[in-house]
C-alpha cells in the first residue's frame, strides 16, 4: 500500500527536465553548449550519426591540421576492423591507414577544422565526410574480403592467390573468373574498388551458354 | 464535497428565479459560486490544492474554483489551478486562455509547464493547440516553424509530439534524439462480424433488336455490420531534434510518445548526406514534458 502510494506520488511529480525557469515571454534565448552528438574523433570511430558544432578558435595551417586528422587514423580503423579475422587484420589495418592518411592529407586545409575540445567544426564538415568515407570503405573491405577472396579460390579463379586479401585491401584485386559464382560475394568490393574481378568468357563457356 | 459551485449561466438557462445573484435572462460573466461553509481558501492555514482539487466532480468546477480564489488570494487561485490540470482531466485550453488567467501565463515560471500538461492530456494535438496559443498570442511555437526559420524562432519555445529514438552522454552533455510525430484520430465504419455474402445468377434481356437477346448475370451480394470506430494514427513528420537534458532522464523513456516543452537553440548540420533526411537537425533544450492523453480534443 505504502509503496503504491509512493509510486502515485512519484506519477504526480512534474517532469522537469531543465531546473531553469523559463517564462512563456521571456525574452529569447539561446543555450549555445554543444550536445553529445558532436561530431568528433570517437564518433569518427564508430561511424556514427553527429552534428558538426565545434566552435571554430584557433586558425591551424594546413600541416597542423593534416597531422592532427591523422593521428585519428590508429583509432578509426581499430575501430572499423574490429570484426576482422586475425589472420586478414594487419594487412586490412595497413590498408585503412593508408586510405585514411591519405584522406587525411588531402583535405586538410587551413583553418579551424576542429575546436580545442576535438569537436569537428562546419568548416571540418568535408573532412570528416571523406575521413568517413575512407573508414567505411575499409570497414566494407573487412566485411567482404574475406568471404570474397575464399570464393574466388573455390572457384580457381585466376589472380586471386594467396595474398588476395592484401590486394583487395589495397584496391589493386584483379582476378579472372570463368563463372558469375562469386559476383554477389565480391559485389561489395566491386563497388570499393571498380573492376577487381573479370569474367573470361572462354569458348567453352561461351559454348554451354548457347 | 463542502464546496459546490453553480454556475449562474446554467440557472439562467433553465429558467431558476432563484439564484442570490439575480441572474435574469441573460448570463453574467462570472459564474457564481455558492459556499457550503467550508473553511476559506484564500486564508485557512491548511490549504492543500490538490486534495482540494480532487473534491470536485467536475474538473470545469474546480478551474471555476481557482478562478475565484484568485480574486482573493492570486498565489493559491493559481497552485488550485495547477491542481485541476494535474487531476488529468480538465482540457479546456480557450478556458485558460479566455483573458483571466492572462497574468499568471505571462509571469509565473510553471506557465509553461502547465500549458505542456494541458496539451498533453488534450490528446496532444500540437498544430491545432498551438493554433489557439496563437489567437491569444501566447508565443510558443512548432518544431516546423521553427525549422523553416531559424533565425527568427532562435531561443523561442517550441512544443512537439515526439518520440526518443537515441540518447548519448559525452562529458557532462546529456542529449536525446527526438523524432517528432503528428497524432491523428479518425472516425471510420469499420466491419465487425462474419456478413455473408448471396450469389444469384439473373436471367436478362435485351430490349432492342428484333430476335430478342438473353444472358446470363452474376450478381454477387455482400451484407455486413459496420460499426463506427475511432483509429488512430502517429505519422513521423521527418523532422528530427537533439533535445539537450540537465542530466539523463529515465522517466524520458524511448520510443515512447511525449509532449515536449523546449527551448530551440538553432540548427547544425548533420554528417550524414542521405538526401532524404533533411541536412540540418534542430536542437533544443528540453524543459518539461508529459505522456499525451489517448483521445485527442479538437
Amino acid at each position: 500500500m505504502v509503496r503504491l502510494a509512493g509510486a502515485l506520488l512519484l506519477m504526480m511529480l512534474p517532469l522537469v527536465a531543465s531546473a531553469e525557469p523559463n517564462k512563456l515571454f521571456d525574452p529569447p534565448r539561446t543555450d549555445d553548449s554543444p550536445t553529445a552528438f558532436a561530431c568528433t574523433a570517437q564518433t569518427l570511430a564508430a561511424g556514427s550519426e553527429c552534428v558538426f558544432e565545434g566552435k571554430p578558435a584557433k586558425s591551424s595551417s594546413a600541416a597542423d591540421n593534416s597531422a592532427r586528422l591523422r593521428g585519428m587514423a590508429t583509432t578509426t580503423c581499430d575501430a572499423a576492423l574490429k570484426g576482422a579475422l586475425a589472420a586478414d587484420a594487419q594487412v586490412l589495418r595497413e590498408g585503412c591507414m593508408a586510405r585514411f592518411q591519405a584522406a587525411a592529407s588531402r583535405c586538410a586545409a587551413e583553418g579551424a577544422l576542429l575546436d580545442p575540445d576535438g569537436r569537428f567544426t562546419s568548416s571540418g564538415q568535408g573532412c570528416y565526410r571523406a575521413l568517413s568515407e575512407a573508414r567505411n570503405q575499409a570497414e566494407g573491405l573487412a566485411n567482404a574480403a574475406p568471404s570474397c577472396c575464399a570464393c574466388l579460390s573455390r572457384n580457381h579463379c585466376t589472380g586471386a592467390a594467396a595474398s588476395c586479401v592484401a590486394s583487395a585491401a589495397r584496391g589493386t584485386l584483379a582476378a579472372n573468373c570463368q563463372s558469375d559464382a562469386c559476383d554477389a560475394s565480391c559485389a561489395e568490393l566491386l563497388s570499393l574498388a571498380p573492376g577487381p574481378i573479370a569474367k573470361s568468357k572462354t569458348p567453352a563457356r561461351a559454348r554451354s551458354a548457347k | 464535497m463542502r464546496r459546490n459551485l453553480l454556475p449562474v449561466f446554467a440557472l439562467a438557462l433553465f429558467g431558476c428565479a432563484t439564484s442570490t445573484a439575480g441572474a435574469g435572462a441573460t448570463a453574467p460573466a462570472t459564474p457564481l459560486v455558492i459556499d457550503r461553509g467550508g473553511p476559506d481558501l484564500a486564508s485557512t492555514p491548511n490549504f492543500d490544492a490538490r486534495a482540494e482539487a480532487h473534491r470536485f466532480d467536475h474538473a470545469a468546477d474546480c478551474e471555476i474554483e481557482a478562478r475565484a480564489l484568485k480574486a482573493s488570494n492570486a498565489e493559491r487561485g493559481w497552485k488550485l489551478l495547477r491542481a485541476c490540470i494535474e487531476r488529468g482531466d480538465f482540457t479546456d485550453l480557450r478556458v485558460l486562455l479566455d483573458g483571466a488567467w492572462d497574468a499568471e501565463l505571462r509571469n509565473r515560471a510553471d506557465a509553461g509547464e502547465m500549458l505542456t500538461k494541458l496539451i498533453a492530456v488534450r490528446g496532444g494535438d500540437i498544430e491545432g493547440d498551438v493554433a489557439f496559443l496563437h489567437d491569444h498570442r501566447v508565443p510558443v511555437f512548432t518544431l516546423a516553424d521553427a525549422l523553416a526559420q531559424p533565425e527568427v524562432y532562435a531561443g523561442r519555445l517550441v512544443i512537439m509530439r515526439a518520440r526518443v529514438s537515441d540518447f548519448r552522454k559525452a562529458g557532462s552533455a546529456a542529449t536525446v534524439q527526438l523524432d517528432e510525430y503528428t497524432h491523428n484520430d479518425d472516425l471510420v465504419y469499420a466491419r465487425v462480424g462474419h456478413g455473408h455474402v448471396r450469389t444469384r445468377r439473373v436471367e436478362e434481356s435485351g430490349h432492342d433488336g428484333q430476335m430478342g437477346e438473353h444472358h446470363q448475370v452474376t450478381v454477387h451480394e455482400g451484407h455486413h455490420r459496420t460499426e463506427q470506430r475511432m483509429t488512430s494514427d502517429d505519422i513521423a513528420t521527418g523532422r528530427q531534434a537533439l533535445g539537450k537534458l540537465d542530466k539523463p532522464d529515465p522517466f524520458l523513456e524511448p520510443n515512447k510518445d511525449f509532449v515536449v516543452l523546449a527551448r530551440f537553440d538553432g540548427v547544425r548540420q548533420r554528417n550524414d548526406t542521405d538526401e532524404d533526411h533533411d541536412p540540418r537537425l534542430a536542437v533544443v533544450s528540453v524543459l518539461h514534458y508529459f505522456r499525451p492523453g489517448a483521445l485527442s480534443l479538437y
